[in-house]
């Protein structure tokens, strides 16, 4: 085990840790705010669960960021594989943009969702809206998962 | 396939006619009736008049009790919902005929139904209180199983009070001799005994000492226990509790029998509930009426495709009645609707969605309907999604009849469906790469070493195409209204521009000519841009400073077209996490024995759940760029909704049935 095998590990962390933290606290936000409303309307729980899914993309595309990096640095074959420092590097350069945009993006579109609830309570036929809202926010962390995976698949 | 033409409708005739006319108007749900300011010429309105408030009223009094039929109901029998009915709204099915056999004569069977909820209601409610204070009274009872004497015999006496007191076995105080040693005037005490936690004593005490013996045992941590006076020796009084409890038991257990029965009478209330509800929004529509001593009027809005059929109906109940029509106004307010039928139907949707076109602009439904499909295919990309997804809303419009939104968004589904089935063709997706090996895609494979370049491109190139047919509609929007000077300058040079600027950088693969032709167009575009857009500033200067300063707009184009790498962003995770899971199963194939389970367990629910976020992401984004991208470039929406008189059901579907 070299230690660029050890930075090409850790950039999978980054790629999977990063945005998975940020998409469970989004998630959760949701989820708080719905509770509140299916407390009083259960009827709306469908909908809520909707909204509550959009927020959670970011684990999803960083889980993706990282299978894709184990899947080019054979990290998936039988042996694990030995990197160069710099190797190992350009492992971590290529995982920041979906680690940091999925972190960041998941929370804060996790508040718009959240917010979106109270449309789903007040107004249940303008839901769209409420999901539009936050898919808004998703546009950036597809453009950084769009550059990652670029990036990864040409290491 | 465009915004409904709409007529002014006025409504005029004789008192009497006004229920009939309300009824059909709610009957063919096409006039949207504008409520009228009192004191417009003519006098009051109708709200004014006694019959119309008492039917206000009449029919609330029914909804309530429905109402509180269906509570009932449900505290006794919840009706069950499947978990798809919470998205798509829940309604019960009922025949035309069954319906209507519940509503004819629908006011004596209400009352009915609900004189036998309110009966069964209280007998429950009693029973239960019954049952409460004697499993009350036997746990008082319980630790005085050996008093031997009944409760009442001290009640009759005359100078003397029985106290009962209780005392938790763990707390260390005074024994009782010392504690009540200290009152003066006590008769008499008795250790009644003990259960787990507490001690149990009875204090005889005179009359005029019972204050001070209470405050002297509540100080030494007694606390006083109210025995009920039964007529009985406690353990005589707690048998009896016993059986009175076990009759009871049977007969709550008969009355919730028989209201879970009662709700045999589920569908009539909910049709009687409806019923009473749109009986009562007619009352309250005809509120809204100009009357005058023997006449009303009512103006509103029809949609011209439905005036014959309005006509008809009014001519065939109301003779006297007349229906007149106008075109609207320049200034006025004309409401929206939409029509789309065939194919662009469920697409609209996706317009409806973002909100209604402003009467006089364009319908983009038809206009986003192909894209819309592409995308969605796109962002799944796999056949065997798609003929999952396909078959499932087929069969959820079958299980589940809805209308409106309901049916469109599932219609959607279908044709999104049929896309994803397309694309997974295409790029040879069959749950992920599980059948690769045989299946080889038509067009190009995104894991292959170029493939992810190529779906890049082909997103690319759909936002582009799509951002300059936005600006084709909006240039042929301007010709329509005689803009054709805005046609040219304000779409004609962005499209030479961006056309130029493409072939600049994509042209020199085809050859010199193609870069050559896009230097001049880019050129010529922007020259055009830079002399016309500064055109309403009132100098030259001016003029051709907003006119440089507009050329900026490109980046505004750019990332239009970069916004649409979201298509090859969701399509490729979706294909990559369908890989991931086969890799997953197929690891689980070592596992001896069970191996196969294993396999399949993990392949079915990793493809159900891999199919089922990327359904929400797929329709999300791919409504985004007709949002964002699309729609900004032509669309003018904030039109005010059709909202006509109609019936409208909370509970029941009804299944028009064909007279056979």
């Amino acid at each position: 085990m070299t230690l660029g095998t050890i930075l090409a590990l850790f950039s999978i962390g980054i790629a999977v840790g990063l945005p998975g933290y940020g998409s469970s606290y989004g998630v959760g936000l949701v989820g708080e705010a719905g509770a509140g409303v299916v407390s009083e309307n259960p009827d709306k729980f469908g909908q809520i669960l909707l909204l509550q899914i959009v927020p959670g993309t970011q684990g999803i595309y960083g889980v993706l960021a990282g299978l894709m990096i184990m899947l080019r640095a054979g990290f998936l074959s039988g042996s694990i594989p030995s990197f160069t420092v710099l190797e190992g590097v350009a492992y971590i350069m290529a995982a920041l943009p979906i680690g940091f945009v999925g972190w960041v993006s998941a929370i804060y579109q996790g508040r718009v969702a959240a917010a979106g609830v109270g449309i789903i309570a007040k107004k249940p036929n303008e839901m769209g809206k409420a999901i539009l809202f936050a898919a808004m926010v998703e546009t950036y962390a597809i453009l950084s998962l769009l550059v990652s995976l670029l990036l990864i698949i040409r290491l | 396939m465009a915004i409904a033409e709409m007529l002014k409708v006025a409504i005029v005739g004789f008192k009497d006619d006004a229920a009939c006319v309300t009824d059909i108007m709610q009957k063919c749900g096409a006039v949207q009736v504008e409520p009228q300011e009192a004191g417009s010429p003519g006098g009051g309105r109708l709200d004014r008049a006694v019959d119309i408030q008492a039917g206000i009223s009449h029919y609330e009094s029914y909804v309530q009790d429905m109402k509180y039929v269906l509570d009932f109901m449900d505290k006794h029998k919840q009706i069950k919902k499947s978990f798809m009915a919470s998205f798509i709204g829940w309604h019960y099915r009922i025949g035309e005929r069954e319906y209507g056999r519940h509503v004819d004569g629908g006011e004596t069977l209400a009352r009915r139904i609900t004189e036998e909820a309110r009966q069964l209601d209280t007998a429950i409610a009693s029973v239960n209180e019954r049952i409460k204070t004697a499993s009350h009274d036997t746990e008082v009872l319980g630790p005085w199983k050996g008093l031997g004497v009944a409760p009442s015999s001290y009640q009759k006496a005359k100078s003397v009070d029985a106290l009962f007191f209780s005392k938790e076995k763990s707390r260390k105080d005074l024994p009782l001799p010392d504690v009540l040693e200290a009152v003066k005037g006590f008769a008499a005490w008795h250790e009644a005994g003990s259960d787990e936690r507490n001690a149990y004593c009875l204090v005889l005490a005179d009359k005029a000492a019972s204050q001070a013996v209470s405050e002297a045992m509540a100080a030494a941590g007694y606390a006083r226990v109210e025995l009920p006076w039964t007529e009985e020796r406690p353990d005589e009084a707690i048998s009896r509790l016993s059986r009175e409890l076990a009759e009871l038991n049977v007969e709550l257990a008969e009355l919730l029998k028989k209201a879970s029965d009662f709700c045999g009478h589920r569908a009539a209330a909910f049709s009687l509930f409806d019923h009473f509800s749109n009986k009562k929004a007619q009352n309250e529509t005809a509120a809204g009426f100009l009357a005058s001593g023997t006449a009303f009027l009512l103006e509103g809005w029809i949609r011209k495709d439905k005036l014959a059929s309005f006509e008809k109906a009014v001519a065939a109940a109301a003779p006297r009645v007349a229906v007149i029509t106008r075109e609207p106004a320049e200034d006025e307010d004309v409401p929206v609707d939409l029509i789309n039928k065939g194919v662009f139907f469920p697409f609209e949707a996706v317009t409806r969605i973002m909100g209604l076109p402003r009467q006089g602009s364009i319908d983009p439904t038809p206009l986003l309907a192909v894209f819309f499909f592409i995308y969605f295919g796109t962002c799944m990309g796999d056949a065997i999604y798609g003929v999952i997804l396909t078959l499932a809303s087929l069969f959820m419009m079958k299980k589940i009849k809805t209308a409106g939104m309901g049916t469109m968004l599932l219609q959607l589904m279908t044709a999104g469906g049929i896309a994803t089935i397309l694309f997974g063709i295409l790029t040879g997706g069959y749950f992920g790469d599980l059948f690769s090996r045989w299946i080889k895609p038509l067009w190009f494979d995104p894991m292959s070493e170029n493939g992810p370049l190529i779906f890049l491109g082909y997103a690319f190139a759909m936002g582009a195409f799509q951002v300059l047919f936005g600006m084709g509609i909006k240039a042929w929007d301007n010709l329509r209204s005689g803009k054709w000077l805005s046609a040219i300058y304000d779409q004609g040079f962005w499209v030479v521009l961006l056309l130029g600027v493409g072939l600049l950088i994509g042209g020199g693969a085809l050859g010199e000519v193609y870069s050559k032709v896009g230097k001049y167009m880019s050129i010529a575009g922007a020259v055009g841009l830079v002399l016309t857009q500064g055109r309403h500033q009132p100098n030259v200067i001016l003029k051709l400073g907003s006119g440089i300063v507009s050329l900026y707009n490109i980046t505004a184009f750019m990332s239009d077209i970069v916004s649409y790498s979201r298509l090859f962003g969701l399509g490729f995770t979706s294909i990559v996490i369908g890989i991931v899971i086969n890799y997953m199963a197929k690891m689980l194939l070592a596992v001896p024995v069970v191996g196969y389970l294993l396999f399949l367990v993990v392949l079915v629910f990793g493809h159900m759940f891999n199919l089922l976020i990327n359904v929400t992401s797929a329709f999300i984004h791919s409504a985004r760029l007709q949002y964002v991208e699309f729609f900004g470039k032509f669309a003018d929406f904030g039109g005010t909704k059709f909202e006509p008189f109609r019936v409208f059901n909370k509970y029941v579907d009804i299944d028009i049935e064909e007279a056979k």
